[in-house]
C-alpha cells in the first residue's frame, strides 16, 4: 500500500491510516487491519474486502 | 427437540440402500450396480474384479449362470447379464489374481469333495492362508462340471484363481466317515460331496443349519449335497468359506442365511423400456459383445434403486446427499451445545429447503424431510442458533406488507361486515398494484359484499421458524378476519391457500381463478403457444389447475403441457426463503424449472412469475393476461414502492379516501440510477436503506471524502446489517454512486455510530 492515501476522514481532516480493527458476528469477534482515522477512529471497508473476504468469513461462521 | 421426533420413525423404513432386484436375486448378490458402472464406461478390468471377487471362479459362474435376474429385470427385455460377464472376461487385460504376501494360518481345515463347491470354499480358505486339504473320491477334481461344460474351461479357471494360492489335494480318497480325519487335527471340515453325495452322519442329524461341531471340530455341509443346482453349490462354497472363517476366528459357530429379497421400489418415471443389443462379435471361441456393444448394453441398465427422493427433491439433488445423511446432519446441528464442540453441517440445508413438500408425496415411504427440516429451523430458532440474515431480508418484508404504509384490511363502502374479502397475499401487488385493483374491481362487480384484506399470510414466520411471531400474525390475521365479519377469503396465492388450511382451517377460501372460471370474465384474445406453469402449492388442487387452463383457454391460447410439473409440480425457487441462505440452491432450482419447456410460461402463482422472469425466462402471471398487463421483473425497493402505491389507489379508488400515512422521510433527495438501482436489488439492499445511511452520514458529519474522486463515503448499521455509500452533493439532493452492504459488525464504532448521533469524538 505504498500508493498515495486519497481518503480523509471528513470530521477530522485527517488521512485515513491502516490499523486494526474489531469485527463481531455471530458472538465470535476478531481483528483485521483496515483504514481507519487515526484521530477519532472512523474506519473504511471498501466494496472489495466486504465481498471478498470479509463475505468468506462471513459464511464460514453462518456454517459454524 | 421434541417436535423433531415425530418425523424420526419413518426414515428408519427407508428402503434407499436396499440391492437392486437383480442384485437380490444374484446367487452370488454382486452389486450388479456397480459392475455396470465399469461396463457402461469401459473398464473391463474393475469389472471383471467385482464379478470375479462375488463369484470366485468367474468363468466356470459364467458358463453355469442361468441369469435368475432376467427374472427380475424390470425391463420386458431383461439386461442380457451372462453376455456383460463373458464380456468382461473376454475384454479385461488383467485376470491374474493379487498375491498377498499374508502369514499363513495354523489351523487346518479339509474340504471333502473337489466339485465346484469344495472347490470353491478352498479357493477362499486358501486366499485366506488357511492351510487346506481337499479329498477326492474320484481320479480328478471338477466333479459334476466335466458333464456340463467344455472342460478346458473349469480346469483353467481352477488354475488362474489358484495361482497364488496352495492347498493339499488327495485325489482317489474316499472319505467315508469323519473319524478317518480324527488324527489329523482339522478345525474345520467342508462336506461337499455332490448330490446323493456320502453326508458322513450330517443331514441326519436333521440339523437346522448345516453346521454342527464334532468335539472341537466344526462341521459344515453345503452345495449339490443339500440339494442345490451347481450355480448355488458354488455360491454356497463361497458363503460357507465366510462361515468357517467367523467359526475359526471366533469360535462362534453362525450361519447366516441368505438375504432375502429386496425392499427397494423403482420410481415409474425411471422405467425407460429399450431394445436389448445384439452381440456381433464371431471370433473363435467368444461369441459375445465387442467393447463398444458392452458399453452400449450396460447403458440400458436402470440401476434399479429406490431414489425418488433425489429425483424429485431439489434439495436433496443439489447437495447430493440422501435424507438418511440429512437426517443425521440435521440431528447433529440441533443438538444444544456451542459449534465450538459439535459439528453443524445442516446448519445452512435447512435454512435452503423449498418446503415444498415433494420429498414425502414421492417417497413410497412417505418419509418427511420437509417436515423434518421445518421442525428444525424451529429447534434452531428457539436456541438462538440460526444465522439472522437467512431470514431478516424476508422478516422486514413481511413486516412491511402489514404495516401502515400497505396494508388495508376494510369491508365495501357502507358496510360494516363483508361476507367476502379479496386477500391477494403480500407479493402480488408488490410485483404489480395493477393487478390486485383489476381483480378487486372485478369480484366487486360479481359479488359486491367483497371486503379488501391487504395483508402477508404469516408464512415468512413459519418458514424461519419463528414460532412466536408466526403465531402472533395468525392470531393478527384471525382478529381481522373476526372484525370483517368472517368473510370467505378470495386467494390468488396458492402458497396463502395452504397456509390458511394448515392454520386457520375454520377460514373459508377460495380461489379468485376459480371464480373468475365459474363466473366468467371477459377476457382478450391472445393467440399462440404457451405452457402453464403449475406452483408446487397446487398439487392438490385439481379445480384450480383446471379452472387456470379454462381462463387460459377461453384467450385463444394453446397450453403445451410441462409434464412432469403436472404431475409433480415442483418449486419455482421461492419456496421456504432460502434464497438467501444459498443463492446457488435458487438458481439451480429456476435453471431446472426453466429447462421444462420452451414456450412461455402462464404462472398463478406471482412469486413464479418473478423468480422466472429474473433469469430471463418469458413468463407471465395468468392475470397479467387477463388484465392484458406487460409483465416486468421490478427491484427490491419497487416492490415496497409498489404496496405503498396499491393501497393509495384501494383507498382513492374503492374508498374515496386518501392515505394518511406518509413515506419515511430521510430529509434528503437521494438520486439513484437505473444499473446501480438493478444492482442493489440483486443484492437485496432497498434503496431506503442507502437514503437513511446517506442522510445520517451528511446529519451527523461521519463520513469519509475522497479527496481524488470528491465523494463521500460511509455507512450506517440498519437492523443487523451494515450498510455503505458513496455519494456526492448533486443540485439539491445527493447522488449515489455505489452502495454495499456486509453482514459483519464493527465492533467498538456502534459506541457512536448511528446510536449516539451527537457523540463528539
Amino acid at each position: 500500500m505504498d500508493t498515495k492515501q486519497t481518503l480523509k476522514c471528513d470530521r477530522c481532516d485527517v488521512f485515513m491510516e491502516p490499523m486494526d480493527a474489531t469485527f463481531k458476528y455471530l458472538g465470535r469477534s476478531f481483528k483485521h487491519k483496515i483504514l481507519r482515522c487515526p484521530s477519532c477512529g472512523q474506519i473504511y471497508i471498501p466494496e472489495d474486502l466486504a465481498k471478498g473476504r470479509m463475505a468468506e468469513v462471513e459464511k464460514n461462521l453462518e456454517d459454524k | 427437540m421434541e417436535n423433531m421426533k415425530k418425523y424420526l420413525p419413518a426414515f428408519k423404513t427407508c428402503v434407499q440402500k436396499e440391492p437392486a432386484f437383480c442384485t437380490a436375486r444374484c446367487p452370488f448378490h454382486m452389486d450388479v450396480t456397480d459392475f455396470i458402472d465399469k461396463v457402461q464406461t469401459g473398464r473391463f478390468d474393475a469389472a471383471y474384479r467385482i464379478y470375479k471377487n462375488a463369484a470366485g471362479f468367474p468363468a466356470i459362474a459364467c458358463a453355469l449362470c442361468p441369469e435368475p435376474c432376467k427374472d427380475v429385470c424390470p425391463l420386458d427385455e431383461p439386461i442380457e447379464m451372462k453376455l456383460l460377464e463373458a464380456a468382461s472376461i473376454e475384454h479385461a487385460k488383467r485376470k491374474t489374481p493379487n498375491d498377498y504376501n499374508l502369514p499363513k494360518k495354523k489351523q487346518k481345515i479339509a474340504v471333502i469333495g473337489a466339485g465346484i463347491s469344495g472347490m470353491a470354499c478352498a479357493l477362499r480358505l486358501a486366499t485366506k492362508k488357511y492351510d487346506v486339504t481337499v479329498y477326492e473320491r474320484t481320479h480328478r477334481i471338477g466333479g459334476t462340471l466335466w458333464e456340463s461344460m467344455d472342460p478346458k474351461i473349469f480346469n483353467d479357471d481352477f488354475d488362474l484363481q489358484f495361482s497364488h494360492e496352495e492347498y493339499d489335494l488327495h485325489l482317489d480318497t474316499d472319505i467315508s466317515s469323519l473319524s478317518q480325519l480324527e488324527s489329523e487335527g482339522y478345525s474345520a471340515v467342508y462336506v461337499a460331496t455332490g448330490k446323493g453325495g456320502n453326508d458322513l452322519g450330517l443331514l441326519s442329524e436333521h440339523l437346522e443349519e448345516p453346521c454342527m461341531m464334532m468335539g472341537d471340530t466344526g462341521v459344515f455341509a453345503g452345495g449339490s449335497l443339500l440339494g442345490k443346482d451347481k450355480i448355488y453349490a458354488l455360491a454356497d462354497g463361497l458363503k460357507m468359506s465366510t462361515t468357517i472363517d467367523n467359526f475359526l476366528r471366533t469360535g462362534n459357530l453362525i450361519y447366516t442365511p441368505d438375504p432375502k429379497g429386496t425392499g427397494t421400489v423403482l420410481d415409474e418415471s425411471r422405467l425407460i423400456q429399450t431394445h436389448r443389443i445384439l452381440p456381433s462379435a464371431d471370433s473363435g471361441a467368444y461369441k459375445g459383445y465387442s467393447p463398444e456393444e458392452a458399453a452400449e448394453e450396460g447403458k440400458r441398465c436402470l440401476k434399479c434403486q429406490c431414489d425418488a427422493c433425489r429425483l424429485y427433491c431439489d434439495l436433496t439433488d443439489y447437495l447430493s446427499k440422501w435424507p438418511l445423511r440429512l437426517r443425521d446432519e440435521i440431528q447433529a446441528t440441533t443438538l444444544p451445545g456451542s459449534s465450538e464442540v459439535k459439528a453443524t453441517p445442516a446448519k445452512r440445508s435447512i435454512s435452503t429447503c423449498s418446503q415444498c413438500g415433494l420429498c414425502k408425496e414421492t417417497c413410497p415411504k412417505d418419509i418427511d424431510l420437509g417436515g423434518l427440516i421445518l421442525a428444525a429451523r424451529r429447534n434452531m430458532h428457539r436456541q438462538e442458533k440460526m444465522p439472522w440474515v437467512f431470514n431478516e431480508f424476508w422478516l422486514r418484508d413481511m413486516d412491511f406488507a402489514n404495516g401502515p404504509l400497505s396494508s388495508v384490511i376494510k369491508p365495501p363502502t357502507g358496510r360494516e361486515k363483508c361476507d367476502y374479502a379479496f386477500f391477494p397475499g403480500c407479493q402480488l401487488g408488490a410485483s404489480d398494484p395493477g393487478l390486485v385493483s383489476l381483480s378487486y374491481r372485478y369480484l366487486l362487480d360479481v359479488e359486491p359484499s367483497t371486503g379488501i384484506f391487504l395483508s402477508c399470510c404469516g408464512l415468512p414466520a413459519e418458514w424461519a421458524g419463528n414460532d412466536e411471531l408466526h403465531n402472533r400474525e395468525l392470531s393478527r390475521i384471525n382478529t381481522a378476519w373476526e372484525d370483517l365479519g368472517r368473510p370467505v377469503l378470495i386467494l390468488a396465492c396458492p402458497s396463502c391457500a395452504n397456509h390458511f388450511r394448515k392454520h386457520l382451517p375454520h377460514i373459508e377460501t377460495v380461489f379468485l381463478y376459480d371464480i373468475m372460471a365459474d363466473k366468467g370474465i371477459s377476457v382478450p384474445k391472445r393467440n399462440g403457444t404457451f405452457s402453464v406453469f403449475d406452483p408446487c402449492s397446487t398439487r392438490d388442487k385439481e379445480k384450480l389447475r383446471n379452472s387456470v387452463r379454462s381462463i387460459v383457454s377461453s384467450m385463444g391460447i394453446e397450453n403445451e403441457p410441462l409434464e412432469s410439473q403436472e404431475k409433480w409440480a415442483a418449486c419455482c425457487s421461492f419456496g421456504g426463503q432460502g434464497s438467501i441462505a444459498d443463492p446457488g440452491f435458487a438458481k439451480h432450482v429456476r435453471e431446472k424449472r426453466i429447462a421444462l419447456g420452451d414456450k412461455p410460461y402462464i404462472a398463478y402463482c406471482i412469486n413464479c412469475r418473478d423468480a422466472f422472469l429474473e433469469e430471463g425466462k418469458e413468463t407471465y402471471h395468468i392475470l397479467d393476461l387477463v388484465f392484458d398487463r406487460e409483465p416486468r421483473a421490478v427491484t427490491v425497493s419497487a416492490r415496497r414502492e409498489n404496496r405503498i402505491l396499491l393501497k393509495e389507489n384501494i383507498l382513492k379508488e374503492f374508498f374515496k379516501e386518501e392515505m394518511d400515512e406518509k413515506r419515511p422521510d430521510y430529509g434528503i433527495e437521494l438520486y439513484i440510477d437505473d444499473e446501480l438501482s438493478q444492482k442493489l436489488s440483486r443484492e437485496k439492499i432497498l434503496e431506503e436503506d442507502m437514503e437513511n445511511a446517506v442522510s445520517f452520514c451528511e446529519n451527523t458529519g461521519q463520513k469519509l471524502f475522497d479527496t481524488e474522486a470528491g465523494t463521500y463515503k460511509g455507512w450506517r448499521k440498519i437492523g443487523h446489517a451494515t450498510y455503505w455509500v458513496e455519494y456526492k452533493p448533486e443540485g439539491d439532493g445527493y447522488r449515489l454512486l455505489n452502495g454495499y452492504s456486509h453482514r459483519m459488525e464493527i465492533e467498538m464504532e456502534h459506541i457512536w455510530n448511528g446510536h449516539k448521533t451527537n457523540f463528539e469524538v
